[in-house]
């Protein structure tokens, strides 16, 4: 095809050029010569160092050959043979567009034998070139190559000797196959910390666990075997926690790891996102309702939009608060909005949210094809744009500010009659508010306008009016001083009151930016443009550079397959939601499932659960897979169920490691534990880690949702033009000891209250991950010996158990009661007596502490007080690996 | 998993080491491939060891430092011959005069390189600098160009050189942080954590803040690295318990690396309290160092005391340093104020060179000095005409503008790139910020396109599918 394409060129090249000898490819001599002698130099001095094919094969332009010229790169054809003007290659030669070659400008002399050249046709002779074969074939894989994009295989749990959980019937299988068997069941405080943990985030309180034993025991009189008895309490204590508030909390944040959520919207300026927590609580509540995950999808991605229950009905019910604040998943993100180049910044947004979805619902590296097709998935570029056109058919900034700055679009909420009560209270309250900063304001100013009236006064007077002529050289220095006096003293007061005007005025201008905000019930959310669009294929995702119009549409390899009706009109995007959800798309619930054994087990049973793709790993037990993703849907989408049915497993339930030794030697063989003979033992995440403290300590303050961005404090927001947060922004007392998953969380400059969080790897809100790096930096051990935060914790911690436990070995009891679950052997509460003595005994000649500075060097010896002592005490437990770690 | 641990042996062997750099290095190289950190050889022979990177946030002018524009000067006035690019609004600067330099520029070292008056002592080291007069960048905000001169993107969230650089090659000091920024500015336009953050690279990658209070005198402090209120002795004491509790945990259940690990972190972090701020405090050096920086003078004081400690953990074997210098962004009152902002570095710039090369460490140092973008050659007026000449600056100018490299594999005395006569847009010898960084990678060792890290299925790079290395520049 392309040399028929090719040969057409020519053709055309010869219908204007004199027809002498030709060679193969028909060039005549003289064109051939002129090609050698001004040409071919050139390319080769100037260009095939880096198009040349194999690795130098920039921008996908190979110019050692004659069909590698002719095809182009990236950017697309880089010559029109006979139309030198429309030729990128000249254009880029002139440095018009591209700048090449890209060290210096070539000599006018030399551009203009390129133009020439291709005037003629751009005969080439060159029919072999360095790399002319493209590169490896086997990718990108075919659709049907692809292990994901395979419909779910129809399959039932194997039989095993013994009556175990269809999960563990799979797992079982494949062990019994490789001779490894698993380890014992986890002891029950181990699994009750561990459903804990895992379900809600939080570790079981002291009274938790002993009531959890209680009822192990309480069953004791039944008669009932000792695993029946702890498998029945088991059971009871998933579905109290499943049905808790804290699931939702918990759960809630490994979504929001994959939608980029922050409370704040731009990278170089902290421009607030002051709605954005309605979607945060939105993801809470959706986790704690247990909305099947289908809904889920659709009114994240389609919420906004009436969507009718056939073609024929024109309009569906109108959208409810839920659903329009649920697109926030849309419209939330790292968005530049003081960019000045608006239609890359909206293609940079429409990326994002090809790229969101394709990578939370999916499993797919979409932004991959945006440059070009994909380079080992079976994504077109077509592919890719079909789908931004969904998004380039959707509103997600909406209007300017100043008319530079781009906004996200607001869209008010539907509101009950309760709402609508609220809403005047917080009418009225803003109205308080401002009158009173206006009044204050007033006050102040008119003060200052007083006092200047006064000075003015003051100064004009002379200073010996009232004195008699006879005193007036007496005292002529007198009232002089006591003028000068007064008048600095005036002058004092007059600034102060115009600072104070000043200060109110400051405090109106961010009042009346928040108004909309303190007064209206907002969202930030997406809908639909007045008229849908159809995207450009932007070359090389530059969105000046156009490519045809591509029609709106699904990737077309995957299932379901086949062109969808846009008939209903609007962007398409309930159609896509449609086709996500739809049961025969062979990604959507293997992803999800995936991803909810990843939160679980550590790991997904596909590893990279965010690439589904051929450079993502295969499952490591793919019937298992299928299985757990056909039940999930059979089940109405439920996540629930599926992660009740998965802990109640014993392959989830087992422990850590067998005591008894039954599968030592396993590791060597299985190191990564993909047959699952064990648990996998994690650390905490950053949340769980700080929460726990909190919550160990007495501190955790319970307070669920609401907005908790800072903005109101004085001095933290700045509305100059954008509206920003100030970078030095103060965090409030009153979130201190919140959950972490209701901090504000800044995409710049977080809030040193939350170092924590950064410390022990919260992933950066600019990006969408479904599963975080685990680190372990010296840094982290810095901040749990020295950081304030902890040692607030561990002192609060202290005070509590001096008050209720005046005997120090029962102290030291009920420490390690509430922070590990169990009380202490005999050896740890020697040696916790034996640290807390230490501390408060004076070290006298201690003289390890050698390079201590200053101060420091003379306290050394100083006993610390009782509470200090015991405060170390827990410290040491809060930072101790049983603590921090998930057994 | 991953596991920062490195093995117990080498940390064994720290400990009865201490804190030597040589001892450290051979350590580091045997410990376990488990260690991320651990050194890592490069891909080619490396010219440098390390990278200081002298970053003078918001746009120094170049047509009053090193790019000397007599036509420029001697059109002072007259309306700019070009056409402005309108892809980016600027205010005041719609009358587009030519704006001519208040400095005098004299040759400098047998290289006779043109530097202008105000950078005299980095003029007396020129023959150690190779100018690239030829940048260019693609922005022309600060936020997007900072972040572009840091991390290769302007708007997405990516890794920063120095992450990139310890991911590379790892650091031969295991007891102190690998990549240091001072001073860095995390906020503001110019400013962000990103700046030496390791977005998708594991966050053992990302930078240490070390905060260098511009009290003269005063010393570097790392964040909670040290609990002023409880004696190291004591804090040993607790660590001992600690070390003891989790010892009796691991010895419950079965080997785990995950559980080792965070038991040495521990004692990695008590060391680096131990010896760290021994290696933050200044006042050890002779006060004839002391002057080299500038050190006690006033203006070159705070600066002085960055680039010194840059010097310090140079030694110490930290891989990538970053020195931040803010307020150069001269809009208004250009005349004036970048006097003072030259000033403040200049002395420290030339005393950081000398000062490594008397200490034989120039050879194996990378020292980069650029901004974020240049300014423009036509006048910015602020008040549209209602204020005099002297309250005059530069816009921003992301065309062209001038970086500076000294040391380890970089040809001194080299002038490489120009601008047109104007100074507006580099003609000649371009150096895009890709093509910078593809350059400071391979002077380390490294090839840029071969330095790549699979993240959610694709390969990254610092330079993403850009980036030629200026090979006119290397020695």
């Amino acid at each position: 095809m392309l040399k028929l394409i090719a040969s057409l060129f020519v053709l055309h090249a010869l219908l204007v050029l004199p027809v002498c000898g030709e060679d193969l490819a028909g060039n005549s001599e003289e064109d051939v010569d002129f090609f050698e002698a001004r040409i071919r130099p050139v390319l080769i001095e100037h260009c095939q160092e880096c198009h040349s094919g194999g690795k130098n094969q920039k921008g996908g332009l190979n110019l050692s050959f004659r069909d590698g010229l002719r095809r182009g790169g990236d950017s697309g054809a880089v010559i029109v043979p006979g139309k030198a003007n429309e030729s990128l290659l000249i254009q880029a030669l002139k440095y018009e567009s591209l700048e090449m070659p890209p060290k210096e400008k070539l000599p006018d002399r030399v551009i203009a034998d390129f133009e020439k050249w291709i005037q003629m046709g751009a005969p080439d002779p060159r029919t072999t070139g360095a790399g002319a074969s493209p590169g490896d074939s086997s990718f990108p894989l075919k659709a049907s190559q692809l292990w994901s994009l395979q419909p779910l295989k129809v399959v039932e749990p194997p039989e095993v000797s013994e009556a175990y959980t269809p999960i563990d019937r799979f797992v079982r299988a494949r062990l019994l196959s490789e001779k490894i068997p698993p380890s014992e069941p986890a002891e029950p405080r181990v699994l009750l910390r561990r459903l804990y943990l895992d379900l809600t985030g939080l570790p079981p309180t002291r009274s938790q666990f002993a009531a959890f034993e209680a009822s192990i025991n309480a069953a004791d009189s039944s008669g009932e075997e000792r695993t029946t008895r702890i498998a029945k309490a088991v059971g009871k204590v998933v579905d109290e926690l499943l049905q808790s508030p804290e699931f939702g909390e918990r759960w809630a944040r490994h979504w929001l790891d994959l939608t980029a959520y922050a409370d704040t919207i731009g990278v170089g300026r902290t421009i607030p996102a002051l709605e954005a927590w309605r979607y945060r609580d939105y993801v809470i509540s959706s986790f704690n309702s247990d909305k099947p995950f289908d809904e889920f999808i659709r009114q994240q991605i389609a919420g906004d939009i009436q969507i009718p229950s056939a073609p024929s009905v024109p309009k569906g019910p109108p959208p409810t608060a839920e659903g329009i604040i649920a697109t926030g998943f849309l419209a939330i993100g790292p968005w530049e909005l003081v960019g000045g180049d608006k239609p890359q910044l909206r293609m940079d947004v429409v990326d994002r949210q090809v790229n969101r979805v394709g990578k939370a619902f999916l499993g797919l590296t979409l932004e991959c094809a945006r440059c070009h097709a994909h380079k080992f998935d079976p994504i077109s570029h077509e592919d890719y744009y079909a789908l931004a056109g969904i998004f380039r058919s959707t509103v997600t900034l909406n209007g300017r500010i100043n008319g530079v700055f781009s906004a996200i679009n607001q869209s008010a909420l539907p509101e009950t009659s309760e709402d609508l009560l609220a809403r005047a209270e917080r009418v009225g309250r803003f109205q308080q508010e401002w009158d009173d900063e206006t009044r204050e304001r007033d006050k102040a100013s008119a003060e200052a306008a007083d006092l200047t009236q006064q000075i003015d006064l003051l100064k004009k007077k002379p200073a010996d009016e009232d004195s008699s002529a006879t005193a007036k050289e007496a005292a002529a220095s007198e009232p002089k001083k006591l003028k000068t006096e007064k008048l600095k003293e005036l002058t004092m007061q007059r600034d102060a009151a115009k600072a104070r005007a000043a200060q109110h005025s400051g405090r109106l201008s961010a009042l009346d930016y928040l108004r909309r905000h303190r007064t209206e019930s907002l969202a930030l959310a997406v809908m639909d443009t007045p008229e849908p669009e159809d995207s450009h294929i932007n070359i090389r995702g530059n969105a000046h550079q156009l490519g045809p119009l591509v029609p709106r549409g699904f990737p077309s390899e995957i299932a379901p397959r086949g062109k969808p009706a846009f008939t209903r009109g609007g962007s398409g995007r309930v159609q896509l939601t449609e086709w996500i959800a739809d049961e025969r798309n062979p990604l959507t619930a293997r992803v999800w499932v995936n991803r909810v054994w990843n939160h679980l087990f550590g790991f997904g049973l596909v590893r990279s659960v965010d690439n589904f793709g051929a450079r993502g790993e295969k499952p490591d037990h793919p019937e298992l897979l299928d299985f757990l993703a056909a039940e999930f849907m059979k089940d109405g989408w439920s996540t629930r169920n599926l992660i009740r049915r998965i802990v109640l497993s014993r392959t989830w339930q087992q422990a850590s490691f067998s005591r008894a030794g039954v599968n030592a030697g396993a590791n060597e063989r299985d190191p990564g534990n993909r047959l699952l003979w064990r648990a996998n033992r994690r650390r905490l995440e950053a949340e769980a880690i700080r929460d726990a403290m909190l919550n160990v300590s007495g501190q955790l303050d319970t307070k669920r949702g609401g907005p908790t961005l800072p903005v109101d404090v004085p001095g933290n927001f700045n509305p100059g033009s954008t509206g920003s947060l100030s970078d030095a922004s103060r965090f409030p007392e009153d979130l201190k000891n919140r959950r972490s998953i209701y901090l504000p969380q800044k995409r710049k400059s977080p809030f040193d209250e939350m170092d924590l969080l950064g410390a022990f790897d919260l992933p950066d809100p600019g990006q969408e991950s479904g599963r975080r790096a685990v680190t372990t930096v010296p840094t982290q051990a810095l901040f749990l010996l020295n950081s304030p935060f902890v040692q607030d914790c561990a002192t609060a911690m202290a005070k509590r158990f001096l008050e209720t436990d005046t005997e120090p070995r029962e102290r030291v009891s009920s420490i390690y009661r509430s922070v590990y679950g169990r009380p202490p052997s005999d050896t740890e509460a020697n040696d916790a007596l034996q640290f807390t003595s230490e501390l408060r005994t004076s070290a006298g000649k201690n003289s390890a502490d050698n390079t201590a500075t200053d101060k420091t060097k003379s306290d050394n010896s100083a006993a610390v007080s009782e509470q200090q002592a015991w405060a170390r005490l827990c410290q040491s437990l809060l930072i101790s690996n049983e603590f921090l770690f998930r057994d | 998993m991953f596991s920062a641990s490195p093995s117990r042996r080498s940390l064994l062997q720290a400990m009865a080491c201490g804190f030597g750099y040589t001892a450290l290095s051979a350590l580091a190289a045997e410990s376990s491939s488990e260690n991320p950190l651990a050194l890592r050889p490069p891909h080619h022979a490396a010219r440098a060891n390390r990278i200081i990177f002298l970053f003078m946030q918001g746009g120094p002018s170049p047509m009053e430092s090193f790019d000397y524009k007599p036509q420029l000067n001697a059109d002072h006035g007259k309306p700019a011959p070009f056409e402005r690019d309108g892809k980016f609004e600027q205010p005041g600067v719609a009358t587009m005069k030519l704006f001519g330099s208040s400095w005098k520029f004299d040759r400098h070292g047998e290289s006779g390189t043109w530097v202008s008056q105000l950078f005299p002592h980095i003029g007396g080291t020129i023959d150690e600098i190779a100018v690239l007069n030829g940048m260019h960048t693609d922005s022309l905000a600060h936020a997007p160009a900072c972040m572009q001169i840091h991390t290769g993107a302007t708007n997405l969230v990516r890794p920063s050189a120095g992450a990139w650089t310890l991911y590379g090659l790892g650091t031969a000091n295991q007891n102190l942080p690998g990549f240091i920024t001072i001073n860095p500015s995390i906020s503001g336009d110019g400013g962000s954590p990103q700046h030496f953050g390791s977005a998708f690279l594991p966050s053992i990658y990302q930078g240490t803040a070390v905060r260098l209070p511009s009290t003269p005198g005063a010393n570097a402090d790392i964040r909670y690295l040290r609990d002023k209120a409880f004696p190291l002795s004591r804090q040993r004491q607790q660590l001992d318990f600690l070390r003891r509790s989790n010892r009796r945990h691991i010895d419950a259940t079965a080997e785990d690396a995950q559980l080792e690990g965070m038991i040495e972190s521990f004692e990695l972090a008590f060391r680096m309290q131990s010896e760290a701020p021994e290696l933050l405090k200044l006042d050890g050096e002779t006060a004839a160092t002391q002057k080299l920086y500038g050190i006690g003078e006033g203006d070159t004081d705070a600066f002085g005391r960055q680039c010194l400690l840059a010097r310090r953990l140079a030694e110490s074997g930290v891989r990538f340093i970053q020195v931040n210098s803010g307020g150069w962004d001269h809009h208004s009152r250009i005349s004036s104020l970048l006097p003072k902002n030259a000033a403040s570095v200049d002395k420290p710039v030339a005393g950081l060179i000398r000062d490594l090369k008397a200490r034989g460490l120039l050879d194996e140092t990378l020292i980069v000095w650029t901004g974020e973008f240049g300014r423009t050659p036509y006048e910015q007026d602020l008040s549209n005409g209602a204020s005099a000449m002297e309250t005059y600056g530069r816009g921003h100018n992301p065309y062209g503008f001038t970086t500076l490299l000294a040391g380890g594999g970089v040809q001194g005395g080299l002038v490489h790139g120009a601008t047109d006569q104007y100074g507006y847009r580099a003609v000649q010898g371009k150096v895009h910020v890709h093509d910078l960084h593809a350059t400071m990678l391979h002077l380390l060792g490294l090839d840029h396109e071969r330095l790549t890290y699979r993240y959610g299925g694709r390969d990254f790079r610092l330079t993403d599918v850009h980036g030629n290395v200026v090979t006119d520049v290397l020695s």
